[in-house]
């Protein structure tokens, strides 16, 4: 095993793998995530599905607020839009087995931004490092809940990609040993949070794990004053990006029920309704 | 919903490592055993005495270190809210990074660093190859989407009314067969919408109330029962009736007499018929014939109220179940007025902990959790209604401790 971390140049052979590594752990991962519902011949439909997830892409092809009303119960007032390829996969007459497949391959998105955060941590060069970053991006995977998502309709792990995007861009700023301009890391810093924001707007779950993101930019190199308004920042775009693009979908459930977020703390929303003002 | 959610400090505090536990229902419903976390865990305490070791910090412990306080910080806000592993998607994923590069901090051989990563992988691989993901059993699956339409509905359009409201009584609801209906055809839910909605007249179940009495076409659209046809015809019987109606008459709805029920055949839905298993095999083909759904007309009516009178053993249970709800409220959420049937009495459910409280007409409380086979008993109910009565509420069983604690 070869390893050019200290500072012997790499050949040219090993410079040509390693630009074709990213390409390759791709290429692996689409044919790992494609044969799942190429080898099961079907896509699972789960209670989820049944109850919402084919009808919340219906409406977010076109909003049925003047028809319909708790069709899916609770849930039809989810953030419908990252269920429109399921639904339209469904609508347009695809087999189960079809389109899981290119299901798998949305869920693609997921893979570079491991593989971005493995290049961080594992930074040499040579067949060692490589080697063992394919193995991180591998590992990274190896859990049924993200594979139970090949099976089924469920977005948790596309839901989830807009986050593991911007912990990879935070890491680019964490990177050592070079170091990294200030701006680039402000910039970075804004980019993650906003991304950070559109994974909530997808899952409102991903919101508690939002709240310690911002503070990834802590480890940065710089005067705690300026870590400190990194996080900040960060914290405030994560905002800024969840109220951008939430805003619609809140704005015509408030027009609905006077509650944006409805049906989660109707309690205090239905306060404002009755007239006594948003309490505790 | 405290599904996930740990009963106590040590159970929080020890979940990386129930993570790795075989069994179902630990952080996810389905057996999706983790040993990476517990792993990270003992890697790290590696990495750091090996680092200590070391004359200078390697390059690549910082970012290291940041995904690990991340991830491990991030259990906090976690255990907190959900305990559910779906929502806890980009660190079940970049724990596995995290593992690989404590690995790499390690002051050991290439070929050390290489074996541990093979180790591990392996672990992990033997963990998913023993659960894996996709078996048909414990698995999220009700309904396979194989050919296409991707819910085969036997129907012919002229026979469905496009200006209809149908209305569902039950969760799941079963709406993704709405958009295979004409889009002008409303939805609506009523199950959504509780006592305390039709009571109050509240302004959000007014639109409700607003299209039920359109003057519209109402139809009732649910999954038919085979088993509760009337004989040589696809018409609910009166056991089917008499269970409906309930749900119907909470809002002013009734079945049209005599009942006119389309039955709308579903390939897809005959699998989900299979539980009994002592039937003859022409009540099998039945079954497999008749699955799908109905479409019953429906009319509103305002029905004369029940009263809500309830009886002395109805008032006996319910006395019992709002002393376990003071005592256990993060269970037993208080609330609920009613009390419903049991074959041994009385109970009341409690989705919001996935568990029932039965009071049994011999005089005794008993807890029953949906993944335990067994009720566990509580008390008699002269035991829980003394004013001494107190239940230690992280002690109920099948959901107590820690996975390999459980009892069924």
């Amino acid at each position: 095993m070869t390893s050019h971390a200290k500072g012997a140049k790499p050949t040219e052979a090993m410079r040509l793998l390693e630009r074709l590594e990213l390409p390759f752990v791709l290429i692996v991962f689409w044919l790992i995530f494609i044969s799942v519902p190429l080898y099961l011949g079907h896509l699972g439909l789960s209670w989820d599905a049944l109850n919402h997830h084919i009808y919340l892409g219906w409406v977010a092809d076109a909003p049925r607020f003047d028809k319909d009303y708790a069709a899916a119960s609770n849930q039809a007032y989810q953030y419908p839009y990252l269920y429109w390829p399921v639904y339209k996969l469904a609508i347009s007459g695809f087999s189960g087995q079809a389109a899981g497949v290119v299901l798998a391959t949305l869920h693609l998105i997921t893979v570079p931004p491991v593989w971005m955060v493995a290049k961080v941590l594992i930074p040499a060069q040579g067949m060692h490092a490589m080697a063992m970053r394919v193995a991180a991006v591998l590992l990274a995977f190896m859990s049924a809940v993200p594979l139970k998502m090949l099976e089924s309709t469920g977005n948790d792990l596309l839901a989830a990609a807009p986050f593991l995007w911007a912990v990879a861009l935070a890491f680019q700023a964490i990177a050592p040993p070079a170091p990294v301009p200030h701006s680039r890391i402000t910039r970075t810093a804004v980019i993650a949070g906003l991304l950070v924001g559109l994974a909530v707007s997808f899952k409102f779950s991903h919101g508690p794990l939002a709240v310690l993101f911002p503070l990834l930019f802590v480890f940065c190199d710089g005067p705690w004053r300026a870590r400190l308004g990194w996080v900040t920042l960060s914290a405030f775009a994560v905002a800024l990006g969840f109220v951008i693009t939430y805003g619609y979908w809140g704005y015509l459930l408030w027009l609905q029920f006077e509650n944006p977020i409805y049906p989660f703390y109707d309690g205090y929303f239905q306060l404002w309704r009755n007239g006594s003002g948003l309490q505790p | 919903m405290i599904r996930f959610l740990a009963d106590t400090w040590r159970d929080a505090l020890l979940r990386p490592v129930a993570m790795a536990a075989p069994n179902s229902s630990v952080y996810i419903e389905i057996a999706a055993p983790d040993f990476r976390f517990i792993l990270a865990l003992g890697l790290a305490v590696l990495a750091l005495i090996s680092v200590r070791k070391a004359n200078r910090r390697p390059p690549d412990w910082l970012p290291t270190l940041a995904l690990f306080a991340l991830i491990f910080l991030s259990f906090i806000p976690w255990m907190h809210t959900t305990g559910n592993g779906r929502y806890f998607m980009p660190y079940l994923i970049l724990i596995g990074p995290l593992c690989i590069a404590l690995i790499n901090l390690l002051q050991s051989t290439a070929n050390m660093k290489v074996f541990l990563t093979i180790a591990v992988l392996g672990l992990q691989g033997f963990a998913l190859y023993q659960n894996t993901p996709w078996r048909p059993v414990d698995s999220w699956t009700w309904i396979e989407w194989k050919d296409a339409p991707y819910l085969p509905l036997e129907f012919a359009k002229e026979a469905i009314d496009p200006e209809a409201i149908y209305v569902t009584i039950a969760v799941p609801t079963y709406s993704l067969a709405a958009p295979l209906f004409p889009a002008s055809s409303r939805w609506i839910n009523i199950s959504t919408f509780g006592s305390s909605d039709t009571d109050k007249q509240s302004a959000l179940y007014a639109p409700v109330k607003k299209a039920l009495q359109s003057g519209k076409p109402l139809k009732l659209f649910m999954v038919s029962a085979p088993r509760s046809m009337k004989d040589g015809s696809i018409q609910p019987d009166q056991n089917a009736i008499n269970q409906i109606t309930p749900y119907l008459e909470a809002h002013d709805l009734r079945l049209k007499s005599p009942t006119n029920c389309q039955l709308i055949k579903s390939k897809s839905m005959a699998p989900t018929g299979f539980i009994v298993t002592e039937e003859s095999p022409a009540a099998r083909e039945r079954v497999i014939e008749q699955s799908g759904f109905w479409i019953c007309p429906i009319e509103y009516a305002v029905s004369p109220r029940q009263s809500n009178a309830l009886t002395a053993e109805q008032l006996g249970a319910k006395a019992l179940f709002e002393k376990m709800e003071q005592i256990c409220p993060r269970f037993f959420n208080p609330g609920q007025q009613g009390v419903s049937y049991h074959r041994s009495g009385f109970q009341r459910r409690y989705s919001v902990s996935d568990s029932f409280l039965i009071a049994t007409g011999d005089g005794h409380l008993y807890f029953k959790y949906d993944r335990t086979l067994n009720p566990q008993l509580i008390g008699t109910a002269e035991d829980v209604l003394s004013p001494g009565f107190s239940f230690d509420c992280t002690k109920f069983k099948g959901r107590a401790g820690l996975p390999w604690e459980r009892e069924i």
